[in-house]
């Protein structure tokens, strides 16, 4: 995705582009869009502790490599969730400028993709 | 002897425990509000670390590991996935969770390793098990079921284990978003008080209203299943978005939109108020239930931001479902530190867990203490007037004297309390039989609304005189009656035609001890023993000798928006802030119509943010 703000995307593009790289593929895949009083009648709600938990033989054995393996995780997430970010910085900047140009004020209704979106 | 530090931080109510690993013995324990002096502070708990290490005696190099109360990158994960679960909404909220997440807890090793000086063995343990932990390991049982219920941890919102001996073992949970404490706290939103600390305020305004609402709530918010799980319907709810907790649908579901903060209470805000605590007691009796179905144990621990609701633990208790019940004092956030530390203590280091009649909590008396010593020299320095009574006996008399003729006492005493309550070392303390107590104390002394009610510390060993409940209650987190015979009539009807004046209602007598008997003639009971606390039973014995009655007013020593004091500089502070006449300091009593005039210092009230 090019989210150069001084290229010729508008915010539409840039928007529609994020959606579709960033946030539909994970959103497709959320659990918590559950429904409320399911049809199926579900005797509990109930889910198992199934989580492994931070085992203490685990633990003891090799605390340095699990805060590691913890540190990469977060650096992995915030990694993947900066390239999101990013894009969204570029794409408000893109937004700005739109506005500018528009002579549009603080209080005009949003009319963009990117307005409904954000 | 070695040691585990456990460490709870960056959500709310960051705070610090040590215990030892050879019998799990809880050397200390601080929130660090209580240091910095901010409310439900979040940050890194360095104030309270410090005292921990210094309440025990040790280098760093000591702590054989310290351990985190939540495993981040689960956190993270949910944090995540709820936000992609409501985008392409919520983008700010997003960005706010998501760098505060990643920036604070990036930093925590180094923050350890700045704070001790030294780097040591860094784990983690899930943020419901911290809870369980701290529920099971200090309670008086060798075998209970186990109930966590808060907020949110990392996924699981409540969950339901085993403890046996030293082991525990987690069984069932609830996850994000379908949450028992995010529930309470958006109708505490929805009634204009803040979430994470007005949810108290909310139970102390039920009484007051008749639960018109629940069957909505079960209607429209809510699935409870017959086992007490449950599932919460997200259209009515905005929270996964990060801004709000409550959406456009369920303000039109109760008629408009939130009350604002600060302004008048009204019928409707009463009536939620008593809806969702009818509604909370419901689910949290049906999960009880199932807890002991699943676990074929007669005891009960629980702990979680949601068992600080005494009103349901007290309906809970009355059930006789179990033989015993304890519920971990620390129970919110802050109390993880000390299920961390706790659980790596009995399972890493395989701490011995010794069970007696009591529990190990040590009244939660595991904060800071300060000697008479010190106290005369801080008098000395700042000029002030007291009168040393060194003898314990001869001082209750004293004190016990000056409450019994009306006056209202602040006391600074042993050790500081773990946890919100305060149990009589950072307290407040009136005459209960005053029928103006409550609004005077309410109004003049924590300057907070007048509705909320107090709290009586009552000696042990007379509890059931006055109160239909015969259990030790240490912590103030069982709520039960006033015994029939003592009551007054209340006149609802007349409460509600006549607009709901709470004032007046507050000033209307309800029991012979009205300042702490509820509108609904309940009252949140703290027992006192001896062994906990000698020094407070020996005043509690003193003004019964004195009047009769054994128990007296207590409630925390602050004012509102405040943390509660913990040195004897944040006590005189809050002395001469407020109308308080007489404050105590260890062996030494201050009168403040004898201490020299102060500075006038109106611009203290905009120091604390109102809770």
């Amino acid at each position: 995705m090019n989210g150069d703000p001084n290229s010729n995307l508008t915010s539409r593009d840039l928007a529609e582009a994020i959606f579709d790289d960033y946030i539909r593929p994970l959103s497709d895949n959320a659990d918590l869009k559950l429904d409320f009083k399911s049809e199926l009648f579900e005797e509990s709600y109930f889910s198992p502790a199934r989580r492994p938990m931070m085992d203490v033989a685990t633990m003891k054995a090799s605390d340095q490599d699990t805060f590691a393996r913890l540190a990469m995780l977060w650096v992995g997430d915030f990694a993947d969730l900066q390239q999101l970010i990013d894009p969204l910085e570029k794409l408000a900047d893109v937004v700005a400028r739109e506005r500018a140009e528009a002579g549009a004020t603080g209080d005009d209704q949003p009319s963009s993709l990117i307005y409904q979106m954000w | 002897m070695s040691y585990v530090l456990g460490v709870s931080a960056f959500y709310h109510d960051s705070a610090a425990a040590i215990v030892s690993t050879d019998d799990g013995e809880i050397i200390a324990a601080a929130q660090e509000e209580r240091f910095s002096r901010k409310k439900h502070d979040p940050r890194f708990p360095a104030g309270a670390i410090n005292y921990c290490l210094e309440e025990a005696f040790i280098e760093p190099e000591s702590i054989d590991a310290v351990v985190f109360y939540d495993n981040s990158a689960l956190t993270i994960d949910r944090v995540v996935r709820n936000f992609m679960s409501v985008a392409p909404r919520g983008r700010d909220g997003f960005v706010t969770a998501i760098r505060s997440v990643l920036g604070d807890k990036l930093e925590l090793p180094e923050l350890l390793s700045q704070t001790l000086g030294a780097d040591r063995p860094f784990w983690f343990v899930d943020h419901h098990l911290s809870h369980a932990s701290s529920a099971f390991y200090p309670a008086p049982f060798e075998d209970a079921a186990i109930l966590t219920i808060d907020g949110v941890g990392e996924h699981a919102t409540l969950s339901i284990g085993h403890g046996t001996g030293r082991k525990i073992e987690m069984l069932k949970e609830i996850n994000y978003p379908h949450s028992l404490g995010l529930l309470y706290s958006a109708v505490t939103a929805y009634c204009g008080f803040k979430v994470n600390s007005g949810e108290y305020k909310l139970m102390g305004l039920a009484p007051y209203g008749e639960p018109v609402y629940a069957q909505t709530i079960e209607d429209h918010l809510i699935d409870i299943r017959p086992d007490g799980s449950f599932r919460l319907n997200m259209d009515y709810f905005a929270y996964p978005e990060g801004a709000e907790m409550t959406g456009s649908r369920f303000h039109e579901l109760f008629g408009g939109p939130p009350r604002a903060q600060e302004s008048r209470i009204r019928i409707r805000d009463m009536d939620l108020a008593a809806s969702i605590q009818a509604v909370t007691e419901k689910v949290v009796l049906r999960l009880a239930k199932h807890a002991r179905e699943i676990t074929g144990s007669r005891n009960l621990v629980m702990a979680g931001g949601v068992a600080l609701n005494c009103v349901a633990n007290g309906h809970l208790h009355r059930t006789g479902l179990f033989d015993g019940i304890w519920v971990q004092p620390a129970a919110g956030d802050a109390g993880g530190a000390l299920g961390a530390a706790l659980y790596a203590a009995h399972t890493a280091f395989d701490a011995l867990r010794p069970v007696g009649d009591r529990d190990r909590q040590k009244g939660s008396y595991l904060g800071p203490r300060f000697t008479p010593a010190e106290v005369e020299s801080l008098v000395d320095r700042l000029g002030l007037v007291a009168e040393h009574i060194p003898d314990s006996a001869a001082r209750a008399m004293r004190i016990a004297g000056e409450i019994a003729e009306g006056k209202v006492v602040g006391r600074l005493a042993g050790r500081m309390e773990y946890g919100p309550r305060a149990l009589g070392a950072r307290s407040i303390l009136g005459d209960p039989r005053d029928t103006k107590m409550q609004s005077r104390m309410n109004l003049s002394i924590k300057y907070r609304e007048s509705f909320r009610p107090f709290a009586p510390a009552i000696m042990h060993d007379r509890v059931a005189e006055v109160f239909e409940h015969e259990d030790e209650s240490p912590y103030m987190l069982m709520v039960a009656p006033v015994r029939a015979e003592r009551r007054l009539p209340f006149g609802w009807e007349d409460f509600r035609r006549g607009g709901a004046d709470m004032l007046d209602a507050v000033n209307r007598p309800r029991s012979d001890v009205p300042a702490v008997t509820h509108v609904d003639y309940s009252a949140r009971l703290q027992t006192v023993h001896p062994e906990d606390n000698p020094e407070f039973y020996k005043l509690l014995d003193a003004f019964e000798k004195l009047t009769g009655c054994p128990l007296l007013i207590n409630t925390s020593f602050n004012v509102r928006g405040e943390p509660i004091v913990m040195t004897p500089e944040d006590a005189i502070r809050c002395f001469f802030r407020t109308e308080m006449d007489i404050l105590v300091l260890e062996e030494h009593i201050l009168f403040k119509d004898a201490q020299p005039k102060q500075e006038d210092d109106d611009e203290w009230r905009s120091e604390f943010e109102l809770d």
